[in-house]
């Protein structure tokens, strides 16, 4: 694999190879490898300075914001108070002055108690608990080695977590399935322990030792975690599970959260007691020496093992999954399952896993149970715009970290003192948009202008102002000789090319601006001057040629339109919406354009890196190309503002789909679709709507879809049957 | 596929917003998510957090 390596994030260190209990699942001493009876006892001295050494090089060379440190086994408590005192010291005084160290550790919980919980409290160590259920759950594998239950000690290991004083080191509950305990009386008794969260695990198995499969039911391991899901939806879903919440995560378009599912690349290296540096310890249930690199902390750096194959191969992605699972439409969220479990000795990890029915059922079951999201018509596409309008702008303020000086303090002080109908008319202008992300870039780029930029903020603080008739005076910059005002105007000061900052007052009666030695009155900001030029606003829509930051549509614009012409431009662009508005069926629906920008040149309408509601049209289209342009405009402005809000898809480019118009990435055959479906029904053209079948199709089946996505599509489908349906009626 | 009716995501009200200073005074993760959608990421690299071990929490 090329590419730079991914540095470990999780550092499993085992801090003693053996164990106080005989779990017969167990897959350090029950499986393929028993190289543990070749490691010492317990960590020495040396293994832990030269794991603290080599973790703090690591993330001093990775500049990484954390690390996790995950005292492990056999059974890590087995090393004693003082030995696991010497490991917190040592990698809290290597680790802590570099990065952020997450201390924890996963027991069995037997030989838990205040000794062991005080020293975790000092240093900060989570601990997590194995345990399989309720008491006839447990001992059905988690025996000590003469047959006794371990279901008291664990229990009492438990309560002691459940303490005011020990309950903030308390990790969770880790459950390891098994097909004869009832997955609802499993769930409820770990629920019933009031742990902050749970995880389900397959047994360790691979193809060459495969899990047991009693029955024949084709995945009852899927079947057994769905009714554990239906218990914990049922319960109100208050206890976090990892599983489920890691396929519900990729179902909406975010990451994996376990090395078990998921696509995510595993960031994990084990420190064995010896010192040996090996990849993850479940490797171990398919082979001897399956974990093994050679590698280890007297030698070498963490980057050598991070550049293993071993590793690197559990850090490709789709590319590390085999063909059946790069074509299967569950594999974002599943992701081959665990590495382990993929093994046979034929193909070695080139295998989907051995519970890929299992996977694909769960995975299809819990999309099956999670509600679709209801699209957001044009009011609320609207007011999340608005919203992530003034996230960004929060953000700027945050940015900015008191670097504006007094000029931005000022202008910040006002706007948040304005901040209701106006000041939001004024941000919710779509090329507001673009000024936020040009401003947060200057800073992010530390542009000379990143000030002056920023302080454009007042433009729309006084804006605001004049809407609310609240009177204020504060400077406001211009440039290229004219002040503009969102949803206002423009006001000529001075020749093309010049800037400066000009003191605007606003007052009962319109607001005037104090240039230089001139002084500009604009008692009704509705109406020309000889200097200032209103908005054009025509049937609701605004004809804005007007807007600095109009210039986003990667496309020449015309130089600023007589106000008659503007008038006449935006009349014709109403007539034009009220034709689609009447039409059989009635295309766009109304209310997403808000705003038009005329372009130089060009026949297609184009949507640019603004904010909602905004479309660039060209000047000069005829009646019958207008319509057909704000048919295609409006459309891929709503898709547009929807992507900013949603996420129909996940890992777009990562397949390429047939289609009418060639194998495309999911984003543009979504995109193709989603405008042709509008403009074939309006048409009524049976030849596109034909072709457009298969696009749907392929659409269908797209592993990238989200839930968002699925939704999205579902309605494309309904709207395209309903054209073909009105198509044969004609 | 079940359909839900409400979905907090994308409601209009407006009245249990939060104001511009506070919400300029808050990191929110989900505020986060949204931002990263518009926001192409910044020059250094982004640290991401890998698939979290399997054998404990």
């Amino acid at each position: 694999m090329t590419g730079p390596l991914v540095p470990f994030r999780e550092i499993v260190l085992k801090v003693h190879s053996r164990c106080d209990l005989a779990c017969d699942h167990c897959y350090v001493y029950e499986a393929g490898d028993q190289t543990w009876r070749e490691q010492p006892r317990a960590v020495s001295d040396h293994v832990i300075a030269h794991t603290a050494r080599r973790l703090a090089e690591h993330a001093e060379k990775h500049r990484l914001p954390s690390v996790s440190v995950i005292l492990h086994g056999g059974e890590p408590l087995l090393a004693g108070p003082a030995r696991l005192r010497r490991v917190c010291e040592e990698l809290t005084a290597a680790v802590t002055p570099v990065t952020a160290l997450d201390l924890r550790i996963h027991t069995n919980g037997v030989l838990l108690g205040p000794p062991y919980l005080d020293l975790f409290e000092e240093f900060g160590v989570q601990v997590g608990i194995s345990l399989d259920g309720d008491r006839a759950a447990n001992d059905r594998h988690r025996r000590f080695a003469d047959g006794r239950s371990s279901h008291p000690q664990v229990l009492a290991a438990v309560e002691l977590l459940q303490q005011p004083r020990y309950r903030p080191l308390f990790l969770g509950l880790l459950c390891t399935v098994d097909l004869a305990n009832d997955p609802v009386a499993v769930h409820d008794a770990l629920v019933e322990l009031d742990p902050p969260r749970i995880d389900y695990l397959l047994p360790h198995a691979t193809w060459a030792a495969p899990p047991a499969r009693p029955g024949e039911a084709p995945a009852p391991y899927a079947d057994w975690l769905l009714a554990a899901f239906d218990r914990w939806d049922e319960r109100g879903r208050t206890v976090p599970v990892r599983l489920f919440e890691s396929v519900l995560s990729t179902l909406h378009g975010g990451p994996s959260l376990t090395e078990s599912l998921g696509l995510a690349p595993a960031d994990i290296v084990v420190v064995e007691t010896d010192g040996s540096l090996e990849q993850v310890d479940s490797l171990k249930s398919a082979y001897e020496g399956a974990a093994a690199t050679g590698f280890s902390v007297f030698r070498d750096d963490f980057d050598a093992v991070a550049a293993h194959p071993g590793v690197r191969a559990r850090q490709r992605g789709l590319a590390g999954v085999g063909e059946q699972c790069r074509r299967c439409p569950v594999v974002r969220s599943c992701g081959g399952g665990h590495y382990t479990h993929r093994y046979s000795a034929e193909g070695g990890f080139d295998n989907p896993s051995v519970y890929c029915p299992d996977l694909m059922a769960l995975v299809h079951g819990i999309e099956a149970r999670t509600p679709a999201p209801e699209l957001p018509d044009a009011e609320q596409l609207a007011a999340s715009a608005l919203e992530l309008n003034r996230l960004l702008l929060a953000r700027l303020h945050g940015v900015l970290d008191g670097r504006g000086g007094p000029a931005w303090a000022r202008i910040w002080e006002l706007t948040t003192s304005l901040d209701g109908p106006g000041l939001d008319a004024a941000l919710a202008t779509p090329y507001t948009r673009g000024w936020l992300l040009d401003a947060l870039a200057a800073l992010d780029h530390g542009r000379p202008d990143a000030g002056a930029t920023a302080r454009r903020l007042a433009a729309y603080t006084v804006a605001a102002a004049v809407r609310d008739g609240a009177p204020l005076t504060l400077p406001v910059p211009w440039s290229d000789g004219r002040l503009h005002l969102p949803t206002l105007g423009e006001l000529r000061l001075a020749g093309p090319g010049t800037a400066g900052t000009a003191e605007v007052s606003v007052g009962p009666h319109g607001f005037s601006v104090r240039n230089a030695h001139a002084e500009h009155r604009v008692p009704r900001p509705d109406r020309p001057t000889p200097d200032w030029r209103p908005l054009t606003r025509v049937d609701g829509l605004v004809v804005d040629d007007l807007d600095p930051y109009r210039d986003c549509f990667g496309t020449p614009l015309p130089p600023r339109l007589d106000p008659r012409e503007a008038q006449e431009w935006g009349r014709r662009v109403a007539r034009a919406r009220a034709r689609l508005a009447g039409a059989v069926p009635p295309w766009p629906p109304p209310g997403p354009l808000t705003t038009l920008t005329p372009l130089a040149g060009g026949t297609a309408p184009v949507v640019g890196r603004h904010g909602f509601g905004a479309l660039g049209l060209p000047l000069g289209l005829t009646d019958r190309a207008l319509d057909a342009a704000l048919l295609r405009g409006g459309r891929a402005a709503t898709l547009r503002a929807l992507l900013d809000v949603a996420d129909p898809y996940d890992m777009d480019g990562a397949w390429r789909h047939p289609s009418p118009w060639g194998p495309l990435p999911v984003s543009r055959l979504l995109a193709a679709a989603y405008e042709g479906v509008a403009v074939a029904a309006h048409e009524g053209d049976a030849g596109t709507l034909a072709e457009l079948g298969p696009a749907l199709d392929s659409l269908e089946r797209a592993a990238e879809l989200t839930v968002t996505g699925r939704r999205l599509v579902q309605t494309l489908r309904q709207e395209w049957e309903e054209a073909s349906r009105a198509r044969e009626h004609r | 596929m079940k359909t839900s009716v409400n979905t907090v995501s994308f409601s209009t009200a407006k009245k249990d917003r939060m104001s511009l200073a506070d919400l300029a005074a808050t990191t929110d993760p989900a505020a986060e998510k949204k931002i990263a959608r518009v926001v192409p990421a910044s020059g250094s690299r982004p640290m991401t957090n890998g698939a979290s071990f399997n054998s404990s929490l």
